[in-house]
């Protein structure tokens, strides 16, 4: 029925086609009016984001009364429109909207590209969704792709000095290699099973299991370079010290956002559990980034560097929740996508919320090392408690969310036979503790002779969101029932 | 629906939250910011109060209630496993509750011989109070590890950044002791919940099936991370950093309600969770308290600093309470809770007798004081009635606990109760040794302006004393609300 | 009956004063309201005395509030209801003592008003002594056992308050210091017998009917313990047998003997002797007898515990011959008085340990109202003579005349007429087991050797005391008037004369086998102290046994003749070797001081070992779990300052693998099959 195949098309794409058609737009009035305020090209963004968050909300209506949770497929299922789509959607709209109002300590320095920098943010929001839609290898590596070209071009444009060139070039080789990874895991694949959609994978898997295996380590190898876990995880660190904070904050979370789908898609829904190679492969790999995140971040002596390994271990510890997606110990239905959706928003807020703090210091002139922040509670208190915060969410410093959505992860694990890899998500939870109280500690230590400042060189809207982002850390401990009701209904249709 | 328990645990946090936004820039300010502060404490320590007054009423073997006052909301549910926010105050909690709160009150208003940072200070108090009390009230496995969490760096900031030289490393190693005691607790919950099949992180569920290798794991898990809140024997030592190297008012909130939290944690866990487990391995855990008894007794003999000195007290008291937690008979545990009230109240003075004493004759050396009593003959009063009260002496808070502790453990365990109780002299001659070298004998020149207590003295000292002698002269008010909540304990022990 | 009710009052009204005096301003007021309050219990304590002995046959009263109670589940091994306890018992022994220990504590707190001025402390004296005679009073009017522990720890505290009134002085602080160690240690071993018996009899007084006007019978109360003895020698205790009796016999004889101070455990009294006059007066008066008073309550145990009540005799006995000689090689004044009430206690435990209940109660009693006497004479000595050493005084007789009567009467009774060696002896000639039969006569020929050579001793000591003060001339001395001395003002005599004539009345009522007067109609006992305070249902009728008199009599002439041969300051003595190493032991008091000195020793060192075992061993563990993770992030060192270049590299080498891996596959060189 083609009417009705045309509307599904349009709906399905809608959140994606509004961002895209904005980010144009956004070009086009720079192209048009050069010297326009950033103001301006800021706003238009926002309304991109809002359309597509509304396009969003226009599909959950549809999904109400759907009982599968899938709204459609299209391409022979290629690309499905489901809860986890809306849910991944929504994450990285919301991601995308912080960001822009508190990106202007970002753009501050190159007004005349800001259009630029909106319209890339756009664009990698829209492969960010696309990425959770796709079920099909073309559509995944067409938007890994493109999302890294955004980001490494988004890194590339905000850069202050040389040193932001040279993050973004390694940014770029390391993001190539993992997607080149990628492409010839799946290049296996087909080879061996002769379809790019990965039901058909799972389906005829037992035709080369020795390609297969090879294949999918790859992909799973590759795609934990987006998520920026061991092995492909410097670039996480580089930008986090090279590119202004505002920006940084982007890159990571939404390559975070992006990776966390991706992998949920490729191995849970894709090749399911027919396909045994990633379910001893993940929990190795997630093994060995826990550990050298967190022992790393013990070592760090600069902030952003210290909140880049935070969040790599946080992303490794979302491994966890993507093992435990068959069934728990008795019967039950595991937990685990449930708690890997609620962690990677978790995960993705706490991201923008540190950088966002961080952007703030770098406004006020407050340099990057620890020792600079050494004392940061005489010279600022609410800068040293959302910094604490933020941190303390990221570190899983109990009883934040951050802390909270570790106890989630972990217990699924151990729910599902995955005993010793819990044990070792605790171990790493407590060096990253130690090392984010003893940074705390500093913020609280003698400020010496440092001079007071005040955060009132940042705009008051980013501010406010930026504290905003901060105290979800807190708030979702409150709230942690709605966002699992929100994540149980987004894993429902990957399990 | 009462909110009853919500208040008492989350009223310091708001005044925390108050007190976030008031200056300090001058004194009258940094007085503002105390007031607040203090009435952060003092809400939570009527409402205790007053409450504990009433639920004793309902939690009398009379009343027959299990717990006075509950409440009970559904944190998250759709999860392997449903959480609560769910406060209950049962006949254990109540006491120590009061106790509790009285050390804060009185740490609150020993804030104000704190100058410098003084709003941080008091919202790290505040917060750990809020912390403090939420582990007593949690009934849910989830928020009790979260309170517990929250424990951890309020205490850390609190001992690093007021204490003096060694501070440091004293608060490093209470974060890395604490973080393990943590994390011993997150896995013995996780046991719980995987291998029991909890559906539900409810404490007061009733856990059948456990496998006997899981119950064991899961039990010596907890006992090693409360033994390690508690400060036993061979885990006693971050304490006794801590305990010397922090602020007085620091050191006395560690000593007065850190420590019992730990024993509080055993009973309510190791005890009730894995009953079978916990009776079969008692004879290790009576074998801990009487090392630890006379450890501490010895240990003490030989401190010449003076906190350093007290710590080595609260490891002997604490080891009292462990052969009580090996014993397992009710009459023990009812001992037990009481003599952590003595040993809370008890101890506090000490420290912050000894910490008046420092802040006059500017030295921690027990051997470089001595003949302050001709100047401070009160401060010397409170030192021996503190003491007194640890000691054990009649119509103090300690003798009850003591007598009780004593006469429930001797059928279980003759001969270990036999060494603790000989090992009460060790404390008494330490205690009186001290008071000897820092008190007794001729004035010395460099004391000689040395000034007896102040008001602010009396008011920090004044409200401890009171409880001593209530806790010792109204222990008939107190025990059937203490047997009541320990019923429970002791059901589950008995397989029932 | 009601009128036992004023009984609350004997300990409370102290307690009242103890606790008025602090509100009061200016010290002699305070000290005078806590005198008036202890007259006040005085009066209470003669009253219900009186009552008492109007009604001697009526059954025993008792008065009750609950301390605590619980009920604890665990039926099978405890009582079914923990009922703890506290009240006032109306017996003939306990007003006996109440009313004599009331006496006591107000004769010497009223001498205390005018001695202790101008000492150190004198406000906490009476405060201290007030609350002393609360325990004191409530320890001998106690119902049960758990109110006997309250009020016998209560004590050693009180008395620490006291010991350290002088408390600038270093000296006494640590004597004072080693007595409370000392003393409680028997605390300790009568918290053991308290738990001990609860344990045993708990379930046993469950199946007790409770007696009237109670709700259970209370497992802690002397009557239940009585009956459970009773009821374990025919077997019908479960869990209990002569051995548990033996054990909890000796605990409870060993805080005994701490208390009363027997041979081992005389320290704390000899370190109370540093202490101002009234206070040790206070001590040997109304603290030590406490002592044989808790054997005479729990003596149903020790009768019962198979081969103790010879072994206490013995002990007794050894401990009275040991303090009496020590007490005869000391100089100090106050040392000497210290070691006679020892010996005096001595005597009674004798007379206990050879089944005579009554007459070693007696002795106590006795040595209440005779130690109270000897103490304000030696606080008056020391006073005008300015110096405690007996050496440097003399002539007392004629400076010091009271002072001089009172010493004369006390060492009279002490030597003998006190009845204290009559009654110690003629128990061991009967030798009457209360466990029933008599005792083998090899004990009890044991016992009468010793108690002899004891009681010589003592005659001797007394004999010497007396002698050496009041005989001869006042020394002289650089710096002390001699000439100048006068006896103490008037307001400290009174006391003595009380204290004198309160000792011969005792010692009246004490005497042996006569009925002095009878009251109306012969349905009340007459009251001689026999009659009215006796162990089991009737009264053991002890007439005067004409042996042991003579002996008592001979003892005290030998005792005195030895002391007039050697000590008599006016004709040129027996010179005793005192370089000799037997002298310089006795006058080291057997060197039990030194040896509690010694054995702190290895106590320190075993500390010394503790505390560098915990420098050495645990610190560094809690070190390694504090700080290790920081050297645990050192293994990422090197990996950190990696480079660029080589970065680079190592991911063209990868691709450079993937590649060839590809080209593989394509090639089908792989395991892939292309069909």
């Amino acid at each position: 029925m083609p009417p009705d195949f045309a509307r599904a098309m349009t709906v399905a794409l809608l959140p994606e086609a509004m961002l895209v058609g904005i980010a144009l737009v956004s070009v086009l009035v720079a192209l048009l009016r050069p010297g326009l305020r950033p103001d301006i090209h800021r706003w238009i963004a926002c309304i991109g984001l809002v359309g597509s968050l509304g396009a969003c909300g226009l599909v959950l209506l549809g999904l109400r009364n759907v009982r599968s949770g899938v709204a459609i497929t299209v391409w022979n299922g290629g690309f499905v429109v489901d809860s986890f789509a809306m849910f991944i959607a929504i994450l990285a709209c919301v991601t995308a909207l912080c960001t822009c109002l508190i990106s202007d300590s970002a753009v501050r320095n190159i007004p005349s590209r800001s259009s630029a920098f909106y319209a890339l943010m756009l664009i990698a929001t829209a492969a960010v969704e696309a990425l959770a839609a796709q079920r099909e290898m073309t559509t995944l590596f067409v938007a890994l792709a493109l999302l890294l070209v955004c980001l490494v071009a988004l890194g590339a444009l905000v850069k202050t000095d040389p040193r932001g060139a040279v993050s973004s070039f390694e940014h770029l080789i390391e993001g190539s290699v993992g997607i080149a990874a990628v492409v010839y895991g799946l290049v296996l694949l087909y080879g061996t099973t002769r379809s790019t959609n990965l039901d058909a994978v799972a389906m005829a898997v037992g035709a080369a299991p020795g390609a297969v295996a090879l294949g999918v380590a790859l992909i799973v190898l590759g795609l934990c370079g987006t998520l920026g876990v061991f092995p492909l995880r410097r670039w996480v660190g580089r930008v986090a010290t090279n590119v202004p904070a505002g920006a940084a904050g982007f890159i990571i979370a939404m390559s975070l956002i992006a990776g966390g789908a991706a992998l949920a898609r490729v191995t849970v829904s894709g090749l399911g559990p027919n396909v045994g190679v990633w379910r001893w492969l993940v929990p190795i790999v997630a093994a060995v980034a826990l550990g050298h995140a967190s022992l790393s971040s013990l070592r760090e002596t600069t902030v952003s560097r210290l909140i880049g390994q935070l969040v790599s271990a946080q992303a490794a510890m979302l491994l966890l929740g993507l093992l435990a997606f068959a069934n728990g110990s008795r019967g039950l239905p595991a937990y685990g996508m449930t708690a890997f959706l609620g962690s990677l928003g978790v995960t993705a807020i706490a991201t923008l919320a540190a950088f966002g703090v961080l952007a703030m210091l770098q406004v006020a002139g407050i340099g990057d090392a620890i020792d600079d922040v050494r004392g940061l509670a005489h010279r600022s208190a609410p800068a040293a408690l959302l910094m604490t915060v933020a941190v303390g969410t990221l570190a899983g410093v109990p009883p934040l969310a951050g802390f909270l959505t570790r106890v989630l992860l972990i217990s699924s694990a151990a729910d599902t036979h995955y005993g010793w890899l819990a044990i070792l998500a605790v171990g790493a939870t407590v060096l990253t503790l130690i090392a984010a109280l003893r940074f705390v500690a500093t913020l609280y230590d003698d400020a010496g002779d440092a001079v007071p400042f005040t955060l009132g060189a940042t705009p008051l809207v980013s501010r406010i969101v930026a504290g905003a982002a901060c105290l979800a850390g807190v708030g979702l401990v409150l709230l942690i029932q709605p966002l699992l009701a929100v994540a149980t209904a987004g894993a429902g249709t990957l399990r | 629906m009462s909110v009853i328990l919500s208040t008492i645990v989350w009223a310091p946090l708001l005044f925390a939250l108050v007190a976030l936004f008031l200056p300090e820039r001058d004194d009258d300010e940094r007085a503002r910011v105390r007031t607040v502060a203090l009435g952060g404490a003092g809400v939570s320590f009527f409402v205790t109060t007053f409450f504990a007054i009433l639920g004793q009423i309902g939690l009398g073997q009379g009343g027959g209630l299990a717990s006075a006052y509950q409440e009970n909301h559904t944190w998250f549910s759709n999860f392997l496993f449903q959480a609560h926010y769910d406060l209950a105050a049962d006949g254990i909690t109540l006491p120590l509750l009061v106790v509790v709160t009285t050390v804060f009150g009185c740490a609150m208003f020993h804030s104000w011989k704190i100058h410098e940072r003084v709003r941080l200070y008091v919202i790290l108090v505040l917060l750990l109070e809020t912390a403090v009390n939420g582990v007593l009230c949690a009934s849910d496995f989830v928020l009790f590890v979260a309170f517990w969490g929250l424990l951890l760096l309020p205490m850390y900031l609190l001992i690093r950044v007021w204490g003096g030289d060694g501070a440091r490393r004293a608060a490093a190693w209470f974060a890395g002791f604490h973080v393990l005691s943590l994390v011993l607790i997150i896995a013995t919950v996780a046991i719980i919940i995987v291998e029991a099949g909890a559906r539900s992180s409810d404490m007061s569920a009733n856990l059948t099936t456990f496998s006997i290798t899981a119950e064991t794991v899961g039990f010596w898990l907890s006992f090693a991370a409360f033994a390690i809140a508690m400060a036993i024997f061979p885990v006693h030592t971050w304490m006794i950093e801590a305990q010397a190297k922090a602020s007085p008012g620091v050191a006395t909130i560690l000593s007065g309600t850190m420590l019992l939290l730990g024993a509080y944690g055993m009973m309510r866990i190791s005890l009730v969770v894995f009953p079978v487990p916990a009776h079969y391995y008692s004879f290790a855990i009576t074998g801990l308290a009487v090392v630890g008894a006379f450890w501490g007794g010895i240990g003490a003999l030989r401190q010449d600093e003076l906190r350093r000195f007290i710590g080595y007290m609260n490891v002997t008291q604490m080891s009292l309470v462990l052969l009580a937690v090996g014993a397992q008979t009710s009459v023990a545990l009812v001992g037990a809770v009481l003599l952590l009230a003595g040993q809370s109240i008890g101890s506090a003075m000490l420290t912050l007798v000894s910490g008046a004493v420092e802040e006059r004759t500017r030295t921690t050396s027990i051997r470089a004081m001595g003949g302050l009593v001709t100047q401070a003959p009160r401060l010397a009063g409170f030192w021996l009635v503190a003491a007194a009260s640890v000691i054990g002496v009649p119509l103090l808070a300690g003798f009850t606990g003591d007598f009780m502790v004593f006469a429930g453990s001797f059928p279980e365990h003759r001969i270990a109760t036999v060494l603790v109780m000989a090992s009460v002299i060790l404390t008494t001659a330490g205690l009186l040794w001290v008071a000897n070298r820092v008190f007794f004998g001729p004035v010395r020149d460099q004391f000689v302006r040395v000034r007896d207590v102040t008001l602010l003295d009396l008011t920090v000292l004044f409200p401890l004393v009171g409880a001593a002698v209530l806790f010792g002269v109204r222990a008939g008010a107190v025990v059937p609300v203490i047997a009541n909540g320990v019923l429970e304990i002791t059901t589950r022990i008995s397989g029932g | 009956m009601a009128i036992y009710n004023a009984a609350w009052a004997i300990p409370l009204l102290p307690l009242l004063g103890a606790l008025g005096s602090l509100g009061v301003e200016g010290q002699r007021r305070a000290a005078q309201l806590c005198v008036v309050f202890s007259g006040l219990s005085f009066v209470a304590a003669a009253i219900v005395l009186g009552v008492r002995l109007t009604h001697a046959t009526g059954a025993s009263f008792d008065s009750l509030l609950t301390f605590f109670a619980m009920t604890p589940p665990e039926g099978a091994t405890f009582a079914t209801q923990f009922q703890a306890q506290v009240g006032v018992h109306v017996d003939a022994l306990s007003t006996s003592f109440a009313a004599a220990i009331a006496f006591a504590t107000l004769v010497i707190q009223s001498y205390a008003v005018n001695a202790m001025r101008g000492e150190s402390g004198y406000r906490r004296f009476f405060c201290g002594s007030s609350v002393l005679a609360f325990c004191t009073t409530g320890f001998v009017l106690s119902p049960n056992l758990f109110d006997s522990l309250i009020m016998w720890v209560g004590a050693s505290a009180s008395l620490y308050v006291l010991l350290t009134l002088s408390w600038q002085r270093a000296e006494p602080a640590r004597r004072a210091m080693r007595a409370m160690v000392i003393l409680t240690a028997g605390d300790i071993a009568l918290t053991l017998g308290v738990v001990f018996a609860w344990i045993k009899f708990g379930v046993f007084s469950s199946l007790l009917s409770p007696p009237s006007g109670q709700t259970i019978a209370d497992p802690f109360s002397f009557d239940v313990v009585s009956k459970g003895v009773v009821a374990t020698l025919h077997r019908t205790v479960a869990g209990t047998g002569p051995r548990a009796i033996l054990v909890m016999g000796i605990v409870f004889l060993v805080a005994a003997a701490v208390r009363s101070v027997q041979f081992p455990f005389t320290t704390w009294l000899t370190d109370a002797a540093s202490s101002a006059a009234p206070v040790l007066a206070l001590a040997s008066a109304t603290v030590a007898p406490l002592g044989i008073f808790l054997v005479a309550r729990i003596y149903p145990v020790v009768a019962h515990a198979p081969r103790a009540l010879p072994v206490l005799a013995l002990v007794g006995g050894l401990s009275a011959v040991l303090t009496a000689a020590t007490g005869i090689a000391q100089r100090s004044i106050t040392r000497i008085a210290a070691c006679a009430v020892a010996s005096e206690l001595g005597l009674g435990m004798v007379a206990l340990g050879m089944g005579g209940y009554g007459p070693g109660v007696f002795i106590a009693l006795t040595s209440v109202f005779t130690s109270t006497l000897l103490l304000l004479a030696v606080g008056n000595l020391v006073r005008v003579y300015r110096t405690d050493d007996i050496t440097e005084m003399g002539g007392a007789w004629t400076k010091l005349r009271t002072t001089s009567v009172a010493l004369g009467v006390w060492a009279l009774l002490a030597g003998g007429i006190g009845f204290g060696t009559y009654y110690a002896l003629a128990s061991a000639l009967s030798g009457i087991d209360p466990a029933g039969g008599v005792f083998s006569a090899s004990e009890r020929v044991v016992v009468i050797i010793v108690t002899i050579i004891a009681a010589v001793l003592v005659a001797l000591l007394a004999g010497r005391l007396l002698l050496s003060v009041t005989t001869g001339a006042v020394t002289r001395r650089r710096g002390f008037q001699h000439d100048r001395i006068a006896d103490v003002e008037n307001a400290m005599r009174r006391p003595v004369w009380f204290a004198i004539a309160a000792a011969a009345v005792c010692v009246l009522v004490g005497l042996p086998g006569v009925e002095i007067f009878s009251f109306g109609s012969g349905a009340n006992a007459a009251p001689t102290f026999m009659r009215f305070v006796f162990y089991g249902l009737h009264h053991q009728a002890i007439g005067i046994d004409g042996i042991a008199l003579l002996i008592a009599l001979l003892v005290l002439a030998c005792g005195f003749g030895a002391a007039y041969l050697l000590f008599n300051p006016a004709r040129t003595r027996v010179v005793i070797a005192t370089g000799a190493w037997p002298w310089r032991a006795v006058s080291e008091g057997f060197y039990v001081e030194r040896l509690t000195e010694l054995a702190a020793q290895p106590l320190l060192a075993i500390a010394a070992g503790v505390s560098s075992f915990d420098e050495q061993v645990t610190a560094p563990i809690a070190a390694s779990v504090g700080e290790s993770v920081d050297e645990a992030a050192g293994v990422l060192g090197a990996y950190r300052n990696a480079r660029f270049a080589r970065y680079l590299a190592g991911s063209v080498v990868v691709v450079a693998i993937l590649a060839l891996l590809s080209v593989l596959a394509a090639t089908g060189h792989l395991w892939v099959h292309l069909t």
